[in-house]
């Protein structure tokens, strides 16, 4: 079955050459807007982002193209169950309330940049910071990667070529204009152009929302048809099901609450008010968003059943193909929903970026340079950096293209959950000292690759991730206990 | 019982209700179909947004680290 979008004609091609070219300047203003060359500024737009342009990078960074391709390509998978997206999403809200109020005080206080200054700052340790850092780097950039790949399954078709050269020319022209918006602007044009592309993701979605019933019919029509065809699909989960599903709530919740780019966007708030309203707003968005994805999903599984898994994933291009098969409204509407999904991919892809920059710039490079290291030095290998990983991303995502996107999602945060200790615990527990913290981080990563490399991604239900937060929890504890 | 732990009762309750755990004890009512889909999804679904309520409502009031505002 042909998974790709229908060639777009010239209009339409332009039509995204704009789209394309407006992030591009949105980037030049970016850098006219910037107020010092200083490391603050680059990497956090001074400290000064207003309650819209927070709660919207906020939303487009979240919500990646794992939330499109990916959990439409899951719920087709297994059906119903996968309404646990919509839960884990909320959670993550619900673990912001556990740290950010107290982090963002003390961020204020000693004007942090990175999640390592933090770490840096409460205990006072270099190998905890400096490891703590590695694990964000490589959690993320499994993140970036997964990007890469869904910008180049999303180009897939546009244009009259093979298909790996759509792919792979895809992956490699959007991932050229992120890195150059990026080292244009820093963090200025990196929220400014999270703030279109948010805008548009949430045009994206309902545009989705009304093609999908337009074109295929009502949600009861696909559940009655599931209902015949694929009874499992409708099922509550089961025992197993139901570990799985808390697993999840605790793995995406607490970690993606602690990705470095989202830790950043908690420093980066004009006031604490702006951030605690901003919050408030992106407690609702998994339900405007999320839920577009699970409907996407079962409409595609009633509608389009013969998918192999490979081409699941595929599932949200194999709908909008239809859709401009359909109708000359279609087709512009799908060209909107294009410009969403580009929109959800690359403003997730360009705030890890520019997170990554900043912490292996301030936290590993800065260190070792010393005094050496002048502000302007610093941005300036920051912004080589980014060309760096970018360059490595791409390359990844051409050489990795046919693994699922789910997969990518599970790795990463089995890894970003380690780090829970250090600031979950961190800022409410003065006796948690960095040498117990630093052992607990090793013995749950030792965990995660020993369970993760012998086939056992998830045990009993429960993703690998737990299992070693559960190990490090109690190194931590145990070893900071005795202190007094 | 202080504010604090009335805010995780709620949530804990909130979770437990919305987690489907309980639907294989009875499976024709959660075949029963609202809204074009299976009743559990959409106690599911509601569930979510209960949680999202809650935490609107913990976050309508300031914090105590409000006064570091610049």
């Amino acid at each position: 079955m042909n998974t790709r979008l229908s060639p777009l004609n010239t209009a339409e091609l332009w039509l995204v050459c704009a789209y394309l070219g407006l992030l591009l300047l949105v980037g030049l203003l970016g850098w006219k807007s910037r107020k010092s060359d200083s490391l603050v500024d680059f990497y956090l737009g001074n400290r000064s982002t207003g309650l819209w342009v927070l709660l919207l990078t906020m939303y487009a960074t979240q919500y990646s193209g794992n939330t499109l391709f990916g959990f439409t390509g899951r719920t087709y998978r297994v059906g119903f169950a996968w309404t646990v997206s919509i839960q884990f999403m909320t959670t993550i809200v619900v673990v912001y309330l556990t740290f950010a109020p107290r982090l963002f005080a003390i961020s204020r206080r000693h004007t942090f940049i990175t999640p390592g200054d933090y770490l840096q700052h409460r205990f006072s340790y270099r190998p905890l910071s400096i490891a703590a850092t590695l694990i964000m780097v490589i959690a993320i950039g499994n993140f970036l990667l997964a990007q890469m790949m869904a910008m180049g399954k999303a180009v897939e078709g546009l244009v009259e070529l093979d298909s790996w050269t759509d792919y792979s020319g895809g992956v490699v022209f959007l991932a050229a204009i992120i890195v150059v918006y990026e080292t244009l602007g820093g963090f200025r044009a990196v929220a400014w152009t999270d703030a279109v592309q948010g805008s548009i993701l949430c045009v994206g979605f309902a545009a989705l929302l009304f093609l999908m019933f337009e074109r295929f019919g009502s949600l009861e029509q696909a559940t009655a048809i599931l209902a015949e065809r694929a009874p499992e699909t409708l099922q509550p989960p089961d025992a197993a099901g139901t570990r799985e599903w808390i697993s999840y709530l605790l793995v995406v919740g607490v970690g993606a609450a602690l990705y470095p780019q989202a830790i950043q966007r908690i420093y980066c708030a004009r006031n604490a008010s702006t951030l605690r309203r901003s919050l408030m707003v992106m407690a609702f968005l998994p339900l405007l968003t999320t839920t577009v994805s699970i409907i996407a999903g079962i409409m595609g599984r009633a509608w389009l059943p013969d998918l192999i898994t490979e081409q699941t994933d595929s599932l949200l291009t194999l709908m909008c193909r239809e859709i401009q098969q359909h109708s000359e409204l279609g087709r512009w509407l799908v060209v909107i929903l294009f410009a969403a999904i580009l929109a959800a991919i690359m403003s997730t892809a360009d705030s890890i970026l520019l997170s990554i920059s900043s912490m292996i710039t301030r936290d590993v490079y800065g260190p070792w340079i010393g005094s050496r290291g002048t502000e302007q030095h610093l941005m300036q290998t920051g912004k080589r950096i980014s060309w760096l990983c970018i360059s490595a991303a791409a390359t990844g995502a051409i050489l990795l293209r046919d693994t699922t996107l789910v997969t990518l999602l599970d790795r990463k945060l089995d890894l970003l959950i380690q780090l829970s200790p250090a600031f979950i615990l961190g800022v409410w527990w003065p006796r948690l000292s960095a040498r117990p913290v630093l052992a607990g981080i090793a013995a749950g990563v030792i965990i995660v690759i020993a369970m993760t490399a012998s086939g056992y991604g998830k045990l009993y239900g429960f993703h690998a991730g737990l299992y070693g937060l559960a190990l490090n929890m109690a190194v931590c504890v145990t070893a900071s206990l005795p202190r007094n | 019982m202080n504010q604090r732990l009335r805010t995780l009762l709620l949530y804990a309750l909130l979770f437990l209700l919305s987690v489907p755990w309980y639907w294989r004890l009875y499976p024709e009512l959660a075949q029963r179909m609202l809204l074009g889909v299976p009743l559990w999804v959409v106690v599911s679904v509601v569930g979510s947004f209960c949680i999202s309520v809650q935490t609107a409502r913990v976050l309508s009031r300031p914090w105590p680290e409000e006064d570091v505002d610049s």
